[in-house]
């Protein structure tokens, strides 16, 4: 990689032949040709794949018989696990994405501050974000323990009776939520490092016509970091509907088998519902139907955030 | 709010309100540390405690005891030096590829015109749409035509591929840099890939340590990668060998969590030194100046 | 600039230092091809994967892997720890590409589903040869049968039992060689166990839903043994006078004590860390009988019984509920007739006998449960416990997940649950989980 550079430094002056759009032009295509090798050679054929399954009986080792539109029919009409997982997907994210976007951002603000201990603190934060594994869900188990819990002790400082958590159905996903919440450091070291990216000078200047600390946040900080906040946002929507680790382990902590959902299918959400039918019961098709579904519903909420972005997110580099 | 260089005129009272400013942060932090840091704790004390304690008694947050062994015990019961230089050596690769990768195509999805542009990178998006396990089995049928199975290939070789995630990302930071830079360099005769190595990059050396230490923490901690892929035990990495501790009938806790808290320190340490890079960062104009 | 220069040669350099073991992991691809180490006569070598790598299983199982090695020279079986549940997800890629280990252990209640998707061989020609069914437990060899051909051969089984505490007992006043026989007395003697202090309880003699013995298990103790399938009808049995009967008296336990109690009691052991039976809190609890290992470590100088699960009613049969594992050649073993021989090594009375002992676990083959029973390495407590849980095998009921109603514990669980923590009444969540299992045979059997 470093060769390139130094190579190309003195690339500009030669290909006069070629027009300068079309230089531009193979340049981005050279630029994105990582990707596109990547893509088609390691994703494109798996996923073609999955699509054509998502119309048969495919099970991975026994039958690929074509069924037409059936997997997506007994989706919608028969299957009564389908529209509770969905259901809870769906809140999973309306809940999860706001939350998660201002528990991030009012972090990075925190920690952009030029206070004592900062290096620590920051690591502080992060560090949710780094522990993994059996052993955090095994903690979270414990803090949201209906009785012993951190959380729940803490609250009845307050007088507050906290819930059962994982025990009671319309606690679960709260509690998944929560822990979700806990690990938002990741999302803070984004916001800081675009906070980080916005010019002193702006800010120079806005002081000299005398904006106080919010306004300068609310006419500069803000905007410049929009784009990063896109990104959260989108990224986190997507990652939000893929939801599965989380119900998977905390299934049980009720006492539930893994995966199962428990209690009482609160925990099931749409990943895991195509895991269990995809591994446990082998219905492939079926599962891949499920995940074109998906894939089709996230679509449409992309596609409408990236027309609603053009109102909102500010780029500095223009809109090319 | 986030204004740090206070501006020539100095008096007395800005002077104090800073001061009481930074004292109410500061408590601030200071409790919401308290809070992060009591569930993490609680993973260290289990580490210290003997599986009597914890099996018999109510769980408290400080050991009778401090079993000092057990980090001992537990880094012993599996070839745990071997797994660590395992998933050191594929975090290293997955991390330069991810970097390297990343920053280059999504410099052609920010900064570059080319027709079909927007579709393709709608495609990218929509790879990050259809969950992992779906082309769990086809992905591993095409390694092992390649015979990459029982290799670290299939780990390594994909970052170096880019992936929708960073690009995406990548892309937004780029897009904050204003144009008129772009233009400035290729009017003094600059190439692409020219103003991508000695403009861009450093102006989004920030964001550059962010996939640096995401892409860190996601290999490190990975588990089903390299437990796919991986035919033999001597090629196991951390998190395969954490799993020894969970037995069929009981799980070793202590040992879990001593090995745990050892195989995350690297991570923890990693981002306590290199922070600077993405928090003293390169401003914009800092960046153009320097 | 410069730097950063600077540390991508570092990190270039670290990367080539450690080179050599990309290069060996390379190396070491091909596990099921022949490799000619061993001078002159042809060695086969093939693969087992298991999940036992705690360093109580991984020592033995790996001793009686180098006992088949040195017995049989012109095999050589390597063994792999792979972790619990993914061992399965890696093996189905295995046979999904064409390179799955020759042989595994396998859940033995998903066999015929694994035997109708083609993912486990036929053993039925080796069998002809080799007529091991006997060897084993009867429930066990029809959990592995599928149309009449066997997939896999039963390896280990578990059962559950009631542990009781002995000076428990006495202290209530009970004989503690009497242990409660039907669910009244069981009632009755739980009542003399509880201890209360002030508005709580100190000890609880007993709650239903506690240990390792579900609600299922109890609907299946109470209607004859008969759980949610009707293996023979192909029907669900869910929704009976039997199993509503049984609902509404784990309910009335949760009544009787107060779901607080029930909370706060669970509360204390709901990390499944902290066991309430060893630390005296709870007087009898039903247990996996492998829980004496437990007590064993943790609780040595615990005075604890185990009965058989008390019945329902007088005369209506200790049922209690046990799963276990299976050897299986998975299809597409390069070396099918090695790996039969390994798998009748693993599971003659011999090495079936070697591994009860090591592991106090109730083996498969009949011969060596019995004999581990007796076996010196045990203690006398343990077995008492072992001789027990062979005993108990008669009434132990196996649920394999068949072909007509797949991942039928998902859908009946919910409502289980529902009907347990008041989310609904038991009467109904019995009938809407009868009709989703109707629904479901209906829908895979057409």
């Amino acid at each position: 990689m470093q060769l390139q550079p130094k190579a190309t430094t003195n690339a500009p002056t030669k290909n006069r032949s070629l027009s300068l759009r079309t230089r531009e032009k193979i340049a981005g295509y050279i630029f994105i040709s990582p990707w596109l090798i990547g893509f088609l050679f390691l994703t494109f054929i798996p996923l073609i794949f999955s699509l054509y399954t998502s119309f048969t009986n495919y099970d991975i080792t026994s039958e690929m018989n074509w069924v037409g539109f059936k997997n997506y029919i007994t989706m919608f009409t028969i299957d009564p696990l389908f529209w509770k997982a969905l259901y809870n997907t769906t809140f999973f994210v309306v809940l999860s994405v706001p939350l998660n976007t201002i528990g991030a951002l009012s972090l990075a603000v925190l920690l952009n501050q030029k206070v004592t201990g900062m290096r620590i603190f920051r690591t502080v934060f992060y560090l949710p974000h780094v522990l993994s594994g059996v052993a955090v869900y095994l903690l979270w188990m414990e803090i949201l323990n209906p009785q012993t819990g951190l959380v729940n002790v803490a609250l009845s400082w307050f007088g507050i009776h906290g819930p059962a958590w994982f025990f009671d159905p319309h606690w679960a996903k709260p509690g998944v939520i929560l822990m979700q919440l806990w690990g938002v450091g990741g999302g803070m070291l984004l916001y800081l490092g675009s906070l980080q990216s916005v010019p002193e000078s702006l800010y120079e200047a806005a002081e000299l016509d005398g904006a106080g600390p919010w306004q300068r946040f609310w006419n500069i900080t803000l905007p410049m970091i929009t784009p990063i906040m896109f990104f959260e946002i989108v990224t986190g929507i997507i990652g939000g509907f893929q939801v599965f680790q989380q119900g998977y382990v905390m299934s049980t902590a009720s006492g539930g088998s893994p995966g199962s959902g428990s209690p009482v299918n609160s925990l099931l959400f749409y990943n895991l519902e195509m895991w269990n039918q995809a591994f446990v019961n082998f219905k492939v098709g079926y599962a891949n139907a499920m995940a074109w579904l998906l894939f089709a519903i996230v679509m449409v909420l992309t596609w409408l955030n990236f027309k609603l972005s053009k109102r909102w997110v500010h780029y500095e580099g223009g809109d090319q | 709010m986030a204004v740090n260089k206070v501006p020539g005129r100095y008096y007395v009272g800005r002077k104090m309100r800073s001061r009481i400013y930074k004292t109410i942060i500061f408590v601030v932090l200071i409790v919401l540390s308290v809070t992060i840091l009591a569930p993490a704790w609680w993973m260290v004390a289990t580490s210290f405690k003997s599986m009597k304690e914890i099996m018999t008694t109510s769980n408290t947050f400080w050991p009778k005891h401090f079993h000092w062994h057990n980090y001992v015990a537990a880094w012993e019961a599996a070839p745990f030096t071997r797994y660590t230089l395992n998933t050191a050596f594929i975090t290293l690769f997955v991390v330069l590829g991810t970097v390297i990768s990343n920053s280059f195509v999504a410099y052609g999805f920010a900064k570059i015109k080319f027709p079909g542009r927007d579709w393709l990178f709608s495609i990218l998006l929509g790879t990050m749409m259809i969950p992992g396990f779906v082309t769990m089995i086809p992905t591993y049928v095409i390694f092992t035509k390649i015979h990459w199975v029982g290799t670290y290939l299939p780990l390594i070789v994909p970052s170096f591929f880019s992936g929708a995630f960073f690009t995406f990302m990548l892309r937004q930071f780029y897009r904050q840099i204003p144009n008129e830079l772009l233009e400035a360099a290729k009017i003094d005769g600059a190439g692409h890939l020219y103003i991508w190595w000695k403009i861009m990059l450093p102006l989004v050396r920030p964001a550059l340590a962010t996939v640096a230490i995401f892409t860190f923490n996601g290999a490190w901690n990975d588990f089903l990668g390299p437990l796919l892929y991986v035919s033999n035990e001597s090629q196991y990495t951390l998190q395969i060998g954490l799993t020894t501790f969970q037995g069929q009938v009981a799980t070793q806790w202590n040992y879990l969590m001593a090995a745990s808290v050892v195989a995350l320190l690297p991570v923890v340490l990693l981002f306590f030194l290199f922070q600077r890079y993405f928090i003293e960062g390169s401003n914009i104009m800092g960046g153009i100046k320097g | 600039m410069k730097k950063s220069k600077k540390s991508v040669i570092v990190a270039v350099s670290v990367a080539l230092a450690m080179s050599p073991l990309l290069v060996a992991c390379g190396n070491s691809n091909g596990n099921t091809g022949n490799s000619s180490a061993s001078s002159g006569s042809k060695v086969t070598n093939i693969t087992f994967w298991s999940f036992w790598g705690s360093s109580t299983r991984r020592p033995v199982i790996q001793a009686m892997v180098n006992q088949f090695n040195q017995t049989h020279p012109d095999i050589h079986v390597t063994y792999q720890y792979l972790p619990w549940g993914d061992v399965w997800t890696k093996e189905l890629a295995g046979v999904a590409a064409g390179n799955p280990p020759d042989v595994i252990i396998q859940d033995i209640n998903s066999v015929q589903s694994r035997a109708q998707k083609k993912q486990a061989m036929d053993l039925s020609p080796y069998l002809k040869q080799d007529n091991i069914k006997n060897d084993f437990f009867s429930s066990l060899w029809d959990s592995v049968t599928y149309n009449g051909d066997v997939y896999g051969i039963p390896f280990n089984t578990d059962t559950r039992l009631l542990f009781y505490n002995k000076d428990m007992f006495k202290a209530a006043g009970l004989n503690p060689n009497n242990p409660p026989q039907t669910w009244a007395q069981l009632d009755a003697d739980a009542q003399k166990l509880n201890q209360k202090s002030g508005n709580g309880y100190k000890v609880i003699g007993f709650y239903p839903l506690w240990g390792d013995f579900g609600a299922d298990s109890w609907l299946l103790n109470a209607d004859n043994g008969v759980s949610y399938l009707n293996y023979k009808t192909k029907q669900a049995d869910i929704n009976t006078p039997n199993k509503l009967a049984a609902l509404n008296w784990i309910n009335g336990y949760t009544q009787q004590l107060g779901q607080k109690t029930v909370e706060q009691f669970q509360a204390s052991f709901g990390s499944k860390q902290q066991d309430p039976f060893l630390s005296g809190k709870v007087a009898m609890m039903m247990e996996n009988a492998n829980f004496y290992t437990q007590i064993q470590q943790y609780a040595p100088n615990l005075n604890f019984g185990v009965a058989q699960v008390p019945s329902f009613k007088q005369g209506t049969g200790h049922w209690s509920w046990g799963g276990g594992f299976d050897v299986e050649i998975p299809v597409g073993s390069k070396h099918p007739s090695q790996a039969w021989q390994f798998v009748k090594f693993l599971t003659s009375q011999k090495e079936q006998e070697y591994w009860a002992a090591r592991e106090f676990d109730l083996v498969a083959n009949k011969q060596a449960a019995s004999a581990a029973a007796k076996d010196s390495l045990l203690k006398p407590a343990g077995q008492m416990v072992y001789q027990a849980m062979v005993d108990n095998m008669k009434w132990t009921v196996h649920t394999p997940v068949p072909v007509w109603a797949p991942g039928y514990p998902n859908l009946v669980e919910p409502h289980i649950q529902a009907a347990t923590s008041g989310q609904g009444s038991p009467q109904k969540e019995l009938q809407s989980a009868q009709k989703a299992i109707q629904d479901l045979i209906a829908q895979n059997s057409q």
